[in-house]
């Protein structure tokens, strides 16, 4: 069972969810963080790290004493990463996807292949839970490779057991790569008129992957019904409500998991794994 | 000579566009007779998701013009327009005459740099507008482009 925890934007408590259903199963468990801008989900599962490897993206560098500036290079970068103009070409590294087009476009084999670090994936045990994370570099913008990598690294295929994914907030492409070939995914909001804004467009971009959604709402009971009624509309399934509590909130700050401090909330969560299992 | 100008229409009476980037055109005038030269059509810039400043400025390099007047320039497309040998005056307005004038004036300086805050950097969920990615000191935003030409 493949369950990744999304939601519209950050601080909704998604990486609290994530956490809070990694240790609350009786199934082996595997946890990835695919927020790899502000991976913290290790800030409450404490894990501790046994491996490390480098990601890098093949660039393209060019040989200047074979390219004769035709051109075609930066005619088939959909990301206007390699320019050319009289006989001057540069290329934005920071820019490119790593399509391969220049690669293959160029005559006079003057692309070739440069490695570019974007970030690193870390693994270890948060006691007997499999932990991984990618970490982007600082000021890096290309997520969505180093979350297929990550994904990579755990097997995600063959996986058995439990697999939690947290998902980097939001509604774009890495959110998307995160979300693929998951069974589940819960979306974490808050029930304010913002938080229902921020689910809608969440919703609607996970709608496009047919694969089957709930709703858990943090902090209920300081907003509105808003988010509910929104729910029952559209058929969403509201999976859970955490309600808004001091020991909650004061735990989260310490970097304590809120199942450690909220009472009956481990056997809630674990109640909803396995009602998505079923 | 020629100048390069943001612009957003295609004749003296229109107005500089301010973003050299997604500018909707670039008209090219020769200052010894305040003709337009040519028209660039860079409308299709503000559908493009990335790059739009590399390819405006790719498109004005191949121009031929010497000089760029316009409303701020990032630094990736400040990188190529200094690659191409073309100076930049940023933070201009007014109608394309106006700026004409002013800078045939003398009153014009150039850049030595890019204007950062015209990177245009996407939306982010977390902070609603990504921080400046920048590397370092004097170096612009850190994201200029390598290699070098050889002149034209
Ligand atoms: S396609 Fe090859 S030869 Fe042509 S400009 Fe690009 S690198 Fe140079
Ligand atoms: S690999 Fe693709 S994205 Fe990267 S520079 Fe070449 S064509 Fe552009």
């Amino acid at each position: 069972m493949k369950i990744a925890v999304a939601s519209g934007k950050g601080g909704t408590g998604k990486t609290t969810v994530a956490v809070c259903l990694a240790l609350s199963s009786g199934q082996p468990v595997t946890f990835v963080d695919c927020d790899v801008e502000e991976p913290n989900s290790h800030i409450f599962l404490r894990p501790e790290i046994e491996g490390s490897r480098k990601f890098h993206l093949p660039v393209p560098g060019i040989d200047e004493s074979r390219c004769n500036y035709c051109g075609k290079c930066r005619d088939i970068c959909r990301f206007n990463a390699v320019t050319v103009f009289g006989k001057t070409i540069m290329t934005f590294p920071d820019m490119c996807h790593s399509c391969g087009g220049c690669f293959l476009v160029c005559e006079q084999d003057a692309v070739r292949e440069e490695r570019r670090n974007i970030g690193v994936i870390e693994w270890g045990k948060a006691g007997e839970i499999d932990f991984f994370q990618g970490k982007l570099r600082i000021g890096e913008a290309m997520s969505s490779p180093l979350i297929k990598e990550v994904k990579k690294q755990t097997l995600f295929e063959e996986k058995k057991g439990l697999t939690i994914l947290d998902a980097p907030p939001g509604t774009s492409c890495p959110v998307i790569k995160t979300v693929r070939d998951t069974d589940f995914v819960i979306l974490v909001t808050e029930p304010t008129p913002f938080g229902l804004h921020d689910l809608k467009l969440a919703a609607s971009t996970i709608s496009t992957l047919g694969i089957p959604t709930g709703v858990i709402i943090n902090k209920s009971g300081v907003g509105d019904l808003g988010v509910k009624n929104w729910c029952k509309d559209q058929g969403l399934p509201l999976l859970m409500e955490i309600p808004f509590s001091r020991e909650a909130a004061s735990a989260y700050a310490k970097g304590v998991p809120i199942v450690e401090v909220e009472h009956g909330l481990k056997e809630k969560f674990n109640e909803l794994i396995e009602e998505i299992s079923r | 000579m020629k100048i390069a100008i943001s612009s957003t229409g295609t004749t003296m009476e229109s107005n500089v566009d301010p973003r050299f980037g997604r500018a909707s055109y670039f008209v090219i005038v020769d200052p010894e007779n305040s003709q337009i030269v040519d028209v660039i059509d860079n409308r299709a810039s503000q559908e493009a998701a990335h790059g739009a400043g590399i390819n405006a400025a790719t498109m004005v390099a191949q121009s031929g013009a010497e000089v760029v007047l316009t409303g701020r320039v990032g630094p990736k497309a400040f990188a190529i327009l200094q690659a191409a040998g073309i100076k930049v005056v940023s933070e201009v307005s007014g109608t394309i005459q106006e700026a004409l004038e002013a800078f045939r004036s003398g009153s014009a300086e150039f850049s030595h740099g890019p204007d950062c805050h015209a990177h245009t950097s996407s939306p982010s969920p977390r902070t609603g507008w990504q921080a400046e990615s920048g590397q370092g000191k004097n170096r612009g935003c850190g994201c200029q482009g390598k290699g070098k030409g050889r002149g034209r």
